[in-house]
């Protein structure tokens, strides 16, 4: 028998978990699916902007929001949707396991997913020397050189977690100088084994079986090959359209979903929240998904309310 | 049944098991790994009576990690007859497991 819930929440991070908080509070029958719960927030090294925390692990927190959902009487699923369906009376959801559950409405919370390089020896690389989680392959590079791509908040903290277990961290930016808050340029400044080439980037992998070096586009320091004996990757991150491109959501040129201030998108009886929108002005951060979680929420309670 | 390697030596429990063996290279900070344990304890059931499984922490056995090249974890490789077969690296589907959990029982039996 197909399960039935007037809320569905598909995914498990700051947005959903948030969601789900003010769901059970509103005594909104609703269950959460969630791959990871907790989500991507949980490979940060050090979060220190999180109201409450001033310097938590990333990992810490999450596992924190989890806790926090469990005090209320929300169902969470630790699965991987496969497929939504628009049905007549609302959506059908399948998990990859083929479990089948009915909701009338949905909130999409899926988060992102990591931009790889693009470069066509990624995959043979992959664990081995190239990584996308520093907190889990860090441990592998002790008294190493590796390089850290990119140069936003999640580079920076990556490169300094890098830093206290290796030798040497190259932190490589594609923009002149690095996109992060003043105080993570402050802390690599004062990082010495970080050493920072900027207005450029990766553009070969090199090595027989394990990762040996990177080519650079323009040349550091006169040359252009860097031996390394790690490479991670931390360029941003892009919505997954795999489940959400055939419910036809309006979107942004760059394919967030296009979202009300209270939630909803440009289909009826489904909301989104968290990194996968353009609600946030482009500062996708645990707090501003956990605050359009909040607001999708409030907002799916009084549509319920209204509705009788 | 799910061992996690503690003292034994790696090698021996290579030997005296004749099944295929699913090592599982992992550590208790590593995200993916962590949400990997209800996939391994659920295949570990499915697949008691035809696979050993090893979870392996890298923190206590990097002599085990260098051995068998494992820079990433989770790493799971399955082993047969003492040889590694196929490796996967990163968090996985169950499916994806079972296909190479398949594939070694396959083979083990050939």
């Amino acid at each position: 028998m197909v399960k039935e819930f007037p809320l569905i929440i598909i995914g498990g991070g700051p947005a959903g978990l948030t969601a789900g908080i003010y769901a059970g509070r509103s005594q909104l029958k609703t269950l959460i699916i969630a791959e990871q719960p907790g989500g991507t927030i949980g490979y940060a090294h050090r979060v220190q902007n999180f109201p409450g925390f001033p310097e938590i692990g990333g990992l810490e927190l999450a596992n924190r929001m989890v806790e926090h959902l469990q005090k209320w009487p929300v169902e969470l699923l630790i699965a991987r949707v496969g497929q939504i369906i628009k049905k007549d009376d609302g959506f059908l959801v399948t998990t990859d396991q083929n479990q089948e559950y009915r909701a009338e409405v949905l909130l999409l919370a899926l988060g992102t997913e990591k931009r790889k390089l693009g470069l066509p020896n990624e995959d043979r690389f992959l664990g081995r020397g190239l990584s996308y989680c520093a907190l889990c392959d860090g441990q592998f590079f002790k008294n190493k050189t590796v390089a850290v791509g990119g140069g936003g908040d999640a580079a920076v903290t990556m490169a300094l977690y890098l830093a206290e277990m290796t030798n040497k961290v190259f932190l490589i930016s594609l923009q002149p100088e690095l996109n992060c808050s003043p105080s993570w340029h402050q802390a690599v400044k004062n990082q010495k084994k970080i050493e920072l080439i900027c207005d450029n980037q990766v553009t070969e992998l090199i090595g027989s079986e394990n990762l040996s070096g990177i080519r650079l586009k323009n040349p550091y320091q006169q040359q252009t090959e860097l031996p390394i004996d790690g490479l991670f990757v931390e360029i941003g991150s892009a919505p997954s359209t795999t489940l959400t491109e055939p419910l036809n959501l309006a979107t942004d040129s760059e394919g967030f979903i296009k979202i009300k201030a209270n939630g909803r998108t440009s289909q009826s009886g489904i909301w989104a929240a968290g990194d996968l929108t353009s609600g946030s002005n482009k500062l996708r951060q645990a707090i501003t998904a956990a605050a359009e979680g909040a607001m999708a929420a409030d907002d799916i309670y009084r549509y319920f309310k209204q509705k009788g | 049944m799910i061992t996690p390697l503690n003292n034994q030596d790696f090698e021996a429990l290579i030997k005296e098991n004749h099944q295929p063996i699913l090592a599982d290279f992992w550590a208790p900070w590593c995200r993916p790994c962590q949400m990997m344990l209800p996939v391994i304890d659920q295949i570990a059931t499915e697949y008691a009576d035809q696979i050993k499984i090893v979870k392996i922490d890298i923190g206590e056995h990097e002599d085990l990690a260098e051995k068998f090249n494992v820079l990433s974890i989770p790493t799971f490789i399955t082993l047969v007859h003492g040889q590694e077969d196929q490796r996967l690296i990163g968090q996985q589907t169950p499916q994806n497991l079972k296909k190479m959990l398949i594939a070694a029982i396959e083979k083990a039996n050939g």
